[in-house]
């Protein structure tokens, strides 16, 4: 799962930062994830894994780092190969 | 539908020298605030007439909703203007319930028959021709005006469906302020805006739809290359003869918070180029078809009038709202800007206070900066939030408006807003301000870079400038010795922030150098200076007051000061009920002002 989530971090968040240098627990916001950014990078994942991330679920933490991401799509049900 | 792709400028056809990348249009074309719309409310507007008021056709610029609307104010008026310098009369408007306009966002029905409605004023106005571009939502309402009012050009930039924006600014909400407790029940809270449930479902049902008969003899769809090719949009253009463009430099220019949008340039000069292909050369005498003023309602439905007018001295467009029952002793408002948004302030919150000032029988002016919004300066590359002139500019504002002098001028800003409510407070003598999540640390005035025209003389807030900091800012000393990477690391450093937050003694020797200000002693000189004042901060911006309580506390028992504090950390009040609530203390104030006269 980290493959696509990685790579729509790259397309999508506009981090200062270098997605592959982000460690799994890196703090996405520290590395210049702003909240737009963040809206930007929930689109993707929602068109990516087909899925949609309900209100209760719209909060920095869900966006705070890769492993963070990782949970909220496994809590969505997101199918990955 | 038949699609092309738009040709670039250089193998067009030659066309008008356009007046692009930040340069203003020639002098002799001007813009002009009007407002104009059927019944007793008026939607507002800037008119901007060509050279010799004659043009070739005029072009409506529609706005997105919510807070890209702000984004896009500075890239509309760049776009008219360079509109306006190629022969085409433009018109840039705000909807009903939205920015200077009166009324009511009511539904989706009014926002697209204010789109008809501004196509024909400005047909009124004489235009032989005309084209539309709308924005993200404002395309939406654009093509739909269309269908029942076709125009010659029609250019939908990054379309977004109702359902796509209540979804994105939804969560951009959420994402930024987290949820809020006490919305009323139903309505949909954006940021910086909040929509009835029965406008929300109405918005959300809103799409592009296929239609009978072309919207436009040509069209350009300005799409985000990065998205994937919407099918259900091609379809509802399927009748159109269409051109594409790629939305280079979207998300720079749309998805940031105000003040760091960055226009997207090539689109920009690509768009005008395509409009200015669309009209023959052949130009029509036109005229300013709108009228001076406006009705508007306060909340509790009484009716004032509001006039926008430019301060001719400085270059300064302003919003004047008049009390219907004006009492002549109450002092005149002042709304500043909150950062680089412009006059309407964070989610309308100027208007708002504006009209429910004149119920209360007190006159209100919001008005623009120097270099921000709608003034001069404004079409130059942004120089941020605090131009060299910003005392200047509030000074004629309140000469312009308060003949009596600065004792009848009440100051309100917020961030920026309030630093300059504050240093123009202190150094004019105001009776009253109201700073809301002020911006009061101050970097050594040293330590700004100097600029050709930079004549100011204080070290901020109204202290003057020591004259050795003045050679020292004039030599760069301390300039080069802080921007060294080290020196950098440690001025950002939260820990040394923390520090100097409670280094009372610091601060107030560098006060006395006339090197720097701190928060608690700008309370200070507004008290020694007779300025009612009030406070209000968030979480980040009562650090310097909850550090030196006992000195603020003792700056309230005087009566001097009223300090109120948020625990939200929402510093630009985009969270609806931090909105009522600060609007609220302010108007507690206004009325204390005019008690206490």
């Amino acid at each position: 799962m980290d493959e696509p989530i990685r790579r729509i971090l790259g397309e999508h968040a506009h981090l200062q930062a270098d997605v592959a240098e982000l460690g799994d627990d890196s703090d996405l916001y520290q590395a210049g994830l702003t909240s737009h950014s963040s809206v930007s990078v929930m689109l993707a994942l929602e068109d990516e894994f087909d899925v949609e991330f309900p209100q209760e679920m719209l909060r920095k933490k869900t966006f705070g780092s890769i492993h963070a991401i990782r949970d909220a799509l496994a809590q969505l049900g997101a199918v990955v190969a | 539908m038949t699609e092309t792709l738009a040709s670039p400028p250089a193998e067009a056809a030659p066309g008008p020298e356009l007046a692009l990348g930040g340069l203003a249009a020639p002098a002799s074309a001007r813009a002009v605030p009007v407002y104009f719309g059927e019944g007793d409310e008026s939607r507002f507007g800037w008119l901007h007439l060509p050279e010799a008021t004659t043009a070739r056709a005029a072009v409506v610029l529609c706005p997105p909703l919510g807070i890209e609307a702000l984004n896009a104010h500075w890239v509309y008026r760049r776009l008219a203007s360079e509109l306006a310098a190629s022969g085409v009369l433009a018109l840039r408007f705000d909807y009903r319930g939205t920015g200077d306009s009166s009324g009511e966002a009511d539904g989706v029905a009014g926002l697209v028959e204010d789109v008809a409605a501004a196509i024909r004023f400005v047909r009124d106005c004489g235009a032989p021709r005309v084209g539309l571009v709308g924005l993200r939502v404002g395309a939406t309402l654009a093509a739909a005006a269309a269908e029942s009012e076709p125009v010659d050009a029609l250019v939908l930039w990054d379309v977004c469906s109702g359902r796509s924006f209540l979804r994105e600014q939804r969560a951009l909400k959420l994402l930024s302020v987290g949820p809020s407790a006490d919305a009323p029940d139903g309505a949909v809270e954006l940021l910086g805006m909040v929509l009835p449930k029965d406008v929300a479902d109405e918005l959300r049902a809103t799409a592009l739809q296929p239609s009978e008969a072309p919207r436009a003899r040509r069209s350009l769809l300005i799409e985000r290359p990065e998205r994937p090719r919407d099918e259900r949009l091609r379809r509802a253009l399927e009748h159109e003869e269409l051109e594409l463009l790629a939305a280079e430099g979207q998300h720079e220019f749309i998805d940031v918070e105000p003040g760091y949008s960055q226009p997207p340039e090539r689109v920009m000069k690509d768009l005008v180029h395509w409009l200015d292909a669309q009209f023959p050369a052949e130009r029509v005498p036109v005229l300013n078809a709108g009228r001076e003023s406006a009705v508007v309602r306060a909340g509790d439905g009484s009716c004032h009038t509001e006039r926008t007018e430019v301060i001719a001295t400085h270059g300064l467009a302003a919003v004047l709202t008049e009390p219907a029952r004006r009492d002549p002793a109450a002092p005149v408002a002042f709304f500043l800007n909150a950062g680089l948004i412009h006059h309407v302030g964070p989610g309308r919150l100027w208007v708002d206070l504006a009209r429910e000032f004149a119920a209360r029988g007190i006159a209100s002016v919001r008005f623009d900066l120097r270099g921000i919004g709608d003034s001069d300066g404004a079409e130059a590359p942004i120089r941020g939030a605090y131009p060299p002139e910003a005392l200047a500019d509030v000074a004629a504002a309140i000469a312009h408006y308060c003949p009596g002098g600065a004792r009848d001028a009440y100051l309100v800003g917020l961030c920026s807003g309030a630093y300059h409510a504050a240093e123009a407070a202190i150094a004019l003598g105001a009776r009253a301000v109201g700073l809301l999540n002020p911006a009061l640390f101050f970097d050594p005035a040293e330590l700004r870079v100097p600029r050709e025209d930079d004549a100011a003389p204080t070290a901020g807030a109204g202290i003057a400038m020591n004259p050795l900091v003045r050679w020292m800012r004039s030599k760069r000393v301390l300039l080069d010795l802080v921007e060294w990477r080290p020196i950098r690391t440690l001025r950002h450093s939260p820990r040394l922030t923390a520090m100097l937050d409670g280094a009372y003694l610091l601060w107030a020797a560098a006060d006395r150098l006339g090197i720097a200000k701190s928060p608690l002693r700008v309370m200070e000189a507004l008290a020694a200076a007779e300025v009612d004042t009030l406070l209000v901060c968030g979480s980040w911006e009562r650090r310097p007051f909850a550090r030196w309580r006992k000195r603020t506390r003792a700056l309230e028992q005087t009566g001097a000061l009223r300090y109120v504090s948020f625990t939200s950390d929402d510093h630009t009040f985009f969270e609806a009920g931090n909105r009522r609530r600060a609007a609220a203390l302010v108007c507690e104030q206004a009325t204390k002002a005019l008690a206490g006269r």
